[in-house]
């Protein structure tokens, strides 16, 4: 059996953005769960929506050292998220190229869409960090600069916004990948 | 004269006036699992003040009670003089991580090896929050990838197998119906998966996903689980040897030996109760067992050494055989052949653990396995057939159990420490609160639940529905005079306390500057004037409860009265009805001096309630009284 489905370059190129995403993935995720021993408190923070509740979990972080953690790991983020993202959306192209015409340009159009997620990724650890340039450490406790909700609500909508894209990103890979697979079957090529 | 406590009398006596307000002291602490780390700063900071001389509560304020009494022994005894000064830094101990990965204060609540995945599924959803949800969902598709792939399977063949549309826009459709598809087919076999693991797991360990000890395979425990640990710590404070079980004698003795012997109530130098549920009679009792109900039990080592370590069972199994046996010859046969089937007698009063009328009353639903002990099925005239009696958490019948050291005529204030939710936004709440003035605290604690919208609100409709079947004693208790200004309020907020059992170091320490104040701010309320600046607050305490027993008893003899009257006949003759009703040995001198007794004390009461200004006030009593078990 012969590997055809993806060339060789393809394979290469997309094992390598893969990488550089999960090992950025990972480092953030390192510097956020350090950050935070309560779980998932990032993905609180983000959908925080508003002042009081941002800052309520804000307090629970350790001290001065898991704030800086929680702002590094935000940075890594970034880079994260323009490593996925431009991962997914090759990844995708790659794949578009494999399947039926009609499954092919939406798988395309797909890419676009796990492309702009890194953007409204950005611009969500935009909205936050500027926030938490504001933490001051009053007794030990981590608190945030009174603000309006504007800022936080931001966060919340690109978050949100980010998560439906790389969601239908990562669908429509799946998808493509069994279409690809029952299309070679069908045509008799082998996989 | 000095007592077993070292605690003179003198200081109690006279306790009308400010000068000789009272050096001894009682605490009752409410339940609420890890909220409990509020106790240590508090009982440190009461220690100072006070003897502590009656430490009782529910759950988690059990084993803050616990540690109270041994730290009391501890510095008593003399075995441990800085037990209170251990006391305090405890919170600042269960918030350190350990290994780099959780603090203390998780690793006491690990489960058993069955139920690892399951534990850490359940506990993702603590601390509630918007996304509780989702963090229990993400915690699942860790745990449990073979139930995310068995899931993924069907959508997976479904797009296989359906026709790819020729247009651009069916594909996307397509690819949309096959992500809810995918997400459905996870959810499903997720849920499924979890309610086949917990269906296997919690009925065969006491449904509870942590035991209490945590053995490896070699059958080694864990020092760091909640017994284990507790074990060691109530033996730190009170001065014990490592090897050795703080009973309910040590306390009740106060030098460091331990009791051999049943001690008076009033000549016990540290009293210790816990609360906690008997499931299948469906009612609380307080340990240590002192009634006939309590004292008939049995235990089985097995069942016993699911939840406590090694070492207690062992002293279990040695002093069950130290128990009374039975005069009647037919209940010695049975106890003796109970005891040929492994089923041992509970081990008299002064014998019985501390840490084990601890882990009874800390047994909170799901989260730590209740406790099996055995009783003989008298319900159905079937005595010789043993039942098991599974113990569960005391918060179930009464987790704040403000009543358990009531006196008529109270000398000295017994502090209660309630742990409240806090009130919806936009509503003002301190923090810490303690009733000053006879307003506050008169209606008793208030829920908010129609202030919650949506799901949540309906959620929380059916929760307090719940509560209010739980707490209607203890919430009706906590608005009567005499009561409500003797409980202090700590507001616990989401992420802190209950099932937050991961809680940040600043948080416990929030929590615990919280329980300092609350303790100090009880003791200024009784302590200080307050009211007109003639006298503290504790001298008002003082003729309030005695006001509220009077009125009571007013009520109570006036019903006797009024019951006198109708018969025409007056007091039923005693004589006649105890040969009516054989088991007493009352005899006719005794009978009648009973009867004079009686009406006696019902003149003495109508002659306190003929002064019109003292029945003015005693009528405005809320409190009656009546028989409930003990």
């Amino acid at each position: 059996m012969t590997f055809e489905f993806f060339s060789a370059s393809e394979i290469i190129a997309a094992a390598a953005t893969s990488i550089v995403a999960i090992t950025l993935g990972y480092r953030t995720t390192r510097l956020m769960h350090d950050a935070c021993e309560v779980r998932f408190t990032v993905v609180e923070l983000e959908f925080a929506w508003d002042y009081t509740a941002f800052s309520n979990l804000l307090a629970t972080l350790q001290d001065k050292t898991g704030v800086d953690r929680l702002i590094r790991g935000h940075h890594w983020d970034s880079a994260f998220a323009i490593a996925y993202s431009v991962a997914l959306c090759s990844i995708l192209q790659a794949l578009a190229q494999h399947v039926p015409p009609a499954a092919g340009s939406c798988i395309y159009a797909i890419s676009w869409l796990g492309l702009s997620a890194g953007a409204f990724d950005l611009v969500e650890n935009s909205c936050l960090l500027t926030r938490f340039a504001t933490v001051k450490h009053e007794e030990s406790n981590p608190r945030v600069e009174r603000c309006t909700d504007g800022v936080l609500r931001m966060a919340a909508i690109m978050a949100a916004i980010k998560l439906v894209l790389v969601g239908i990103a990562i669908n429509g890979f799946l998808w493509g990948v069994v279409q690809g697979v029952v299309d070679r079957v069908h045509s008799g090529i082998s996989i | 004269m000095t007592d077993n406590t070292g605690h003179s009398e003198s200081a109690d006596a006279n306790t009308g006036s400010q000068e000789s307000y009272p050096n001894r002291c009682d605490l009752v602490l409410k339940g609420g699992i890890t909220s409990g780390v509020v106790y240590p700063a508090a009982i440190a900071w009461f220690a100072q003040k006070y003897q502590l001389h009656q430490i009782g509560g529910t759950s988690a304020g059990a084993i803050a009670a616990g540690a109270a009494a041994a730290a009391q022994l501890g510095k008593v005894s003399g075995n441990c003089s800085d037990a209170f000064e251990r006391l305090k830094r405890l919170p600042d101990d269960l918030g350190k991580v350990v290994d780099g990965k959780e603090n203390r204060l998780f690793r006491m609540f690990r489960p058993t090896l069955a139920a690892d995945r399951l534990f850490d599924t359940v506990t993702a959803a603590a601390g509630g929050g918007k996304i509780a949800l989702l963090r229990v969902v993400g915690t699942a598709i860790r745990k449990y990838p073979l139930a995310v792939v068995l899931g993924v399977i069907p959508m997976l063949v479904g797009a296989a197998i359906s026709p790819v549309s020729p247009s651009v826009l069916g594909c996307l459709l397509q690819i949309l119906l096959f992500a809810v598809g995918l997400m459905l087919g996870v959810a499903i076999a997720l849920l499924w998966t979890l309610l086949k693991d917990a269906s296997a797991v919690l009925p065969r360990q006491g449904w509870g996903l942590c035991a209490g000890v945590r053995r490896d395979s070699q059958g080694n425990e864990d020092p760091a689980a909640l017994s284990s640990w507790l074990q060691g710590y109530l033996n730190e404070l009170a001065g014990l040897h490592a090897g050795d079980v703080l009973t309910f004698g040590h306390l009740w003795r106060g030098d460091g030996k331990a009791a051999t012997g049943n001690i008076e109530p009033r000549a016990r130098a540290i009293s210790f109760k816990a609360m906690t549920t008997a499931l299948n009679l469906q009612r609380p009792f307080i340990v240590p067992f002192e009634t006939s109900d309590g004292r008939d039990l049995y235990f089985r080592e097995d069942d016993l050494l699911d939840v406590l370590p090694r070492g207690v069972v062992a002293h279990m199994r040695r002093k069950a055989d130290e128990v009374e046996q039975p005069k009647d010859a037919d209940d010695r046969a049975k106890v003796a052949r109970y005891r040929d089937e492994g089923y041992h007698r509970v081990p008299s009063p002064w014998d019985f653990p501390v840490v084990l009328a601890v882990r009874m009353s800390l047994s909170f639903p799901l989260l730590l396995s209740a406790v099996r002990f055995h009783k003989p099925d008298y319900s159905r005239d079937q005595e010789d057939h043993m039942q098991p009696l599974w113990f569960s958490d005391g918060g179930i019948c009464s987790n704040l159990p403000v009543h358990l050291f009531d006196a008529p005529l109270p000398t000295h204030p017994t502090f209660t420490i309630n742990l409240v939710e806090p009130n919806p936004e936009g509503r003002k709440q301190e923090d810490v609160f303690v009733p000053t003035n006879a307003q506050s605290g008169k209606e008793g604690p208030r829920n908010y639940f129609h202030e919650t919208e949506g799901l949540a609100g309906v959620a929380a409709f059916l929760s307090t529905i719940v509560d209010s079947a739980r707490n209607w004693v203890d919430n009706g208790q906590l608005r009567l005079p005499g009561y409500r200004e003797r409980v202090g309020s700590v507001v616990v907020h989401p992420n802190e306390g209950g099932l937050n059992l991961s809680m940040p170091a600043n948080v416990i320490s929030t929590l615990s500057a919280r329980g300092e104040l609350v303790a100090q701010k009880l003791h200024d309320a009784f302590s200080q004037p307050i009211w007109t600046g003639e006298s503290n607050g504790w001298d008002r305490h003082q003729w309030i409860r005695l006001r509220n027993q009077l009125g009571a008893l007013s009520s109570y003899f006036g019903d006797i009265d009024a019951a006198l009257k109708t018969l025409k006949r007056g007091l039923p003759d005693l004589q006649q009805m105890v040969t009516r009703h054989p088991g007493t040995n009352t005899a006719q001198d005794q009978s009648e001096a009973q009867k004079n007794a009686l009406c006696d004390l019902l003149k003495a009461l109508e002659k306190v309630m003929a002064d019109p200004s003292l029945k003015a006030v005693i009528d405005k009593s809320e409190g009656e009284l009546r028989i409930r078990p003990r």
